[in-house]
């Protein structure tokens, strides 16, 4: 036998005892995955981070008897800060309650896990779910924190779906089931001030002022409003420009946009499966706003979760104009407490007509 | 591109197959391959700035040829041109702010009204290692100790070999293009081990290095309000972070480069377990104590020179280094701690003594040694990790003026938990000439991988549910 060919056996040798240990890791690690860890501790995990606000949902829920007499709002960060529910409240003199549920980071697979957590797990029945949708595009990415709020079997899900972002949810999984045992040696920083305390779910943003709002917006328009030309010249049904093709390549027409767009159709249908009352809200930011989208939008929702009864369920939009300006917003996406009252009686009065 | 991201770990399944399979018989594409690869490497940061590389590496190419080609005067000057036109990237893009800052500090004090703009201006990643790579590689075609690289592709991917490209090891002319002459076949022990390394690096970095990361930045970042056991237990996470940062990246780096048959320097050999200061610098970035031992120190006069010539040496040395770190005085001042120390070693000891130090030194004395070299270390990493040189004091100052204990102590006492194990695994490793974990000991191939199997949930949990601090080499 020459050099070479010892060479190839010895390549395929080695090539075979790495798929052996990578093999073995990955059944180790399914087997770290699926070990039934209390829920208490995978929130616990949150109470002092940035997602503070997904333990403090798991607690409110953990409280709450009965949702029969109350409107729920779900979605992500626009929702969290521009829905002030404590004002619905008091705007609202029937019995009806008002429940922010939003959390930091839009995706419709989290917003699902938790919907069937909290219709199905608690049997709890909210009078009307408020489904968010972000009023520039469409949600790509699996939540970080969905291994929380997720069970395994939802995570498998994604695989199934060719979710490109499987691989971190899975193992962030594995890694937070080993950390229940491992984090005696790290170092866990007590940073209370980050946990959100508070009775209702809406989390005001800090004022910015409205050059650095302004700034944010030159900063971050471009892609939005490609996006909007893009779902435009789809509605049209006209051919797009090369530049808006590929965006549209990259930002929309992936597994992972189609895995959401699933997640959030499934939302609906489990709504419609019990049948509690839900409506659309499609959130203004300052680039949809400006560019006056709200029809867009609209027809986008409609032309892309066909299975939804709109005749029984509203998209609600707003009156652009009065969303167009710098003041009412942090960054070009959130609203600041002012732009928060603004959206909330806005939203009382579409709910109310 | 980071070592530890997936995107690497994609990349490097790909270029390694690519050149086993594909180029298997194509050696001048193997070459090519790494060449492309270690671009696209680079490239990951900031693309453009490969510009500047592929400038000096043009330079350093015919500079070579001509100093090879050319005697006497024209020999030096081309010798010279070379390692300017080298060390002026090095100086215009890491040293020139630092001058203006402090020609501008100067004439303040001085009430000089005089005032030089600092520039906007990012380093390029790994500067300071490739520009000693290719400065090693000049002088030593000048000393006729190396035969210029004629062919330009072998010599660019001398300079720009990917797996130490952006921080180190700093390698030799002599050691790596020869290896990339060859036409290497596949060593299945060779790959193996190289993974077994790579296992070890990331074991380092990840799960011990970013650890410890945790509760350093959290003394560095508090040390006004922790209490004296905290801020030590601080400096000691910052010893181990920066040791399990940077050999880990060694590790990973020698590992990768073994994956494709090429192997690389030693780059540490378990410094904390060093009894004096001259055997931690045997111990701790050999590549880069080594490139100052012989191309400044040696040319000086190394230790064959007597009386205050050596300590002048020692001084330059040590001062060099830690300028070469970064553009601080912070780290010129690391460097001055431990010139101060070497040369008291050298009075008291001599020579002789550092020669024999395992050898013949009693246990106990090896342990006290050990620990003292330790704590020096330690002191010295605090102006190392500092903003500045107030900061430092200010952490040294709240060592000696806070309360020794406190409840905050309970935060830090956990880190040791993960040192103490980490350094009893780095000691079963003492005897391990190629610094991968275990090689040296003959365990059945099921406990073998049992361990590798531990090892790598570790990385998984530490790396999804730790901050991940950037390799801390790369800055310099």
């Amino acid at each position: 036998m020459n050099n070479s060919s010892t060479s190839n056996s010895e390549f395929k040798r080695f090539i075979a005892k790495m798929a052996v240990r990578v093999a073995i890791l990955g059944a180790w690690c399914t087997l770290v995955f699926y070990v039934p860890l209390s829920r208490e501790y995978y929130f616990s995990i949150l109470k002092y981070s940035d997602y503070s606000k997904i333990s403090w949902i798991e607690n409110k829920l953990n409280e709450t008897e009965s949702l029969d007499s109350t409107v729920v709002f779900v979605g992500s960060s626009i929702c969290m800060n521009g829905v002030n529910d404590s004002l619905l409240n008091a705007l609202d003199t029937s019995s009806t309650q008002y429940l922010n549920l939003g959390m930091t980071h839009t995706c419709f697979a989290i917003i699902d896990a938790l919907l069937e957590d909290m219709l199905e797990r608690r049997e709890l029945r909210p009078k009307k779910v408020l489904l968010c949708f972000k009023g520039d595009a469409m949600a790509r990415y699996i939540h970080t924190m969905y291994p929380v709020q997720a069970t395994p079997g939802h995570i498998q899900s994604s695989a199934l779906a060719f979710n490109t972002q499987y691989v971190p949810s899975f193992l962030k999984r594995v890694s937070w089931n080993v950390h229940a045992l491992t984090r005696y040696g790290k170092y866990i920083p007590s940073e209370e001030d980050k946990e959100f305390v508070s009775d209702y779910g809406f989390k005001p943003q800090p004022f910015n002022t409205p050059e650095k709002v302004e700034k944010s917006y030159k900063n971050l328009r471009a892609g939005s409003e490609a996006n909007f030309n893009a779902i435009q010249g789809e509605n049209e049904g006209r051919m797009l420009p090369l530049k808006s093709q590929v965006l549209l390549a990259y930002n929309d027409v992936t597994q992972n946009v189609l895995f959401q767009r699933a997640m959030f159709a499934k939302s609906a249908r489990r709504l419609d499966e019990l049948n509690i009352p839900y409506d659309i809200i499609v959130y203004p930011n300052l680039v949809s706003a400006r560019m006056q989208t709200k029809d867009i939008m609209a027809n986008y929702i409609k032309r892309t979760f066909t299975s939804i009864d709109y005749s029984k369920h509203n998209v609600i939009t707003f009156n652009d104009t009065a969303f167009a300006n710098a003041k009412y917003y942090v960054d070009m996406n959130h609203l600041n407490p002012d732009g928060a009252q603004l959206l909330t009686t806005s939203i009382y009065q579409e709910l109310h007509p | 591109m980071l070592f530890n991201s997936t995107e690497f770990l994609f990349f490097l399944a790909l270029v390694f197959s690519v050149y086993w399979t594909v180029l298997k018989n194509l050696p001048r594409g193997k070459t090519w391959l790494l060449l492309i690869s270690s671009c696209i490497f680079y490239m990951f940061f900031i693309p453009k700035y490969i510009l500047i590389l592929f400038i000096t590496i043009l330079i350093d190419y015919f500079a070579g040829i001509k100093i090879a080609a050319t005697e006497g005067r024209a020999k030096k000057i081309w010798l010279i041109m070379s390692i300017i036109s080298t060390c002026m990237v090095l100086f215009v893009f890491k040293y020139y702010n630092f001058f203006i800052d402090n020609t501008n500090a100067i004439a303040k004090l001085i009430h000089w009204n005089y005032s030089l703009e600092a520039m906007d201006i990012i380093l390029p990643i790994g500067l300071s290692f490739h520009t000693f790579q290719s400065l090693s590689y000049v002088v030593e075609v000048y000393w006729g100790k190396q035969k210029p690289e004629k062919d330009f592709v072998t010599y660019s991917l001398y300079v720009m070999y990917f797996p130490q490209l952006v921080a180190g090891p700093i390698e030799r002319a002599a050691n790596l293009l020869y290896q990339f002459h060859a036409k290497p076949l596949f060593n299945g022990a060779l790959a193996a081990e190289g993974m077994r390394q790579i296992l070890w690096g990331f074991f380092k970095k990840i799960v011990i290095a970013d650890t410890c990361a945790a509760y350093a930045n959290a003394a560095f970042n508090d040390y006004e309000s922790l209490s004296a056991i905290s801020l030590l237990l601080g400096a000691v996470a910052f010893a181990f972070q920066i040791y399990g940062d940077f050999s880990g990246y060694s590790d990973i780096a020698l590992g990768t480069s073994k994956l494709f048959g090429i192997q690389l320097m030693r780059n540490f050999n378990l410094p904390y377990f060093a009894t004096s200061i001259p055997d931690f610098w045997r111990r701790w970035h050999i590549s880069l104590s080594t490139w100052f031992r012989d191309y400044v120190y040696i040319p000086l006069g190394g230790s064959r020179v007597s009386g205050w010539k050596f300590y002048r040496n020692v001084f330059i040395i040590f001062l060099l280094s830690g300028f070469w770190h970064g553009a601080n005085w912070t780290f010129i001042i690391w460097g001055l701690i431990h010139a101060i120390v070497y040369c008291i070693y050298f009075a008291i000891w001599g020579n002789a003594k550092q020669k024999n130090d395992q050898a013949t030194t009693p246990a106990w004395k090896s342990w006290i040694g050990g620990l003292i070299t330790f704590g020096v270390v330690v002191l010295a990493w605090i102006f190392f990790r500092a903003k500045n040189v107030q900061e430092a004091w200010a952490y040294l100052h709240a060592i000696t003026t806070n309360s020794f204990s406190g409840s905050d102590v309970y935060n830090f006492l956990p880190l040791l938990l993960v040192l103490i194990p980490f350094h009893f695994m780095e000691w079963l490793n003492r005897n391990s000439n190629n610094g991968v974990f275990l090689s040296s000991y003959k365990l059945s191939p099921t406990v073998r991988l049992a361990i590798e199997m531990i090892m790598a949930i570790l990385i998984i949990d530490c790396f999804y549910s730790l901050d991940h601090e950037q390799f801390i080499y790369f800055q310099f």
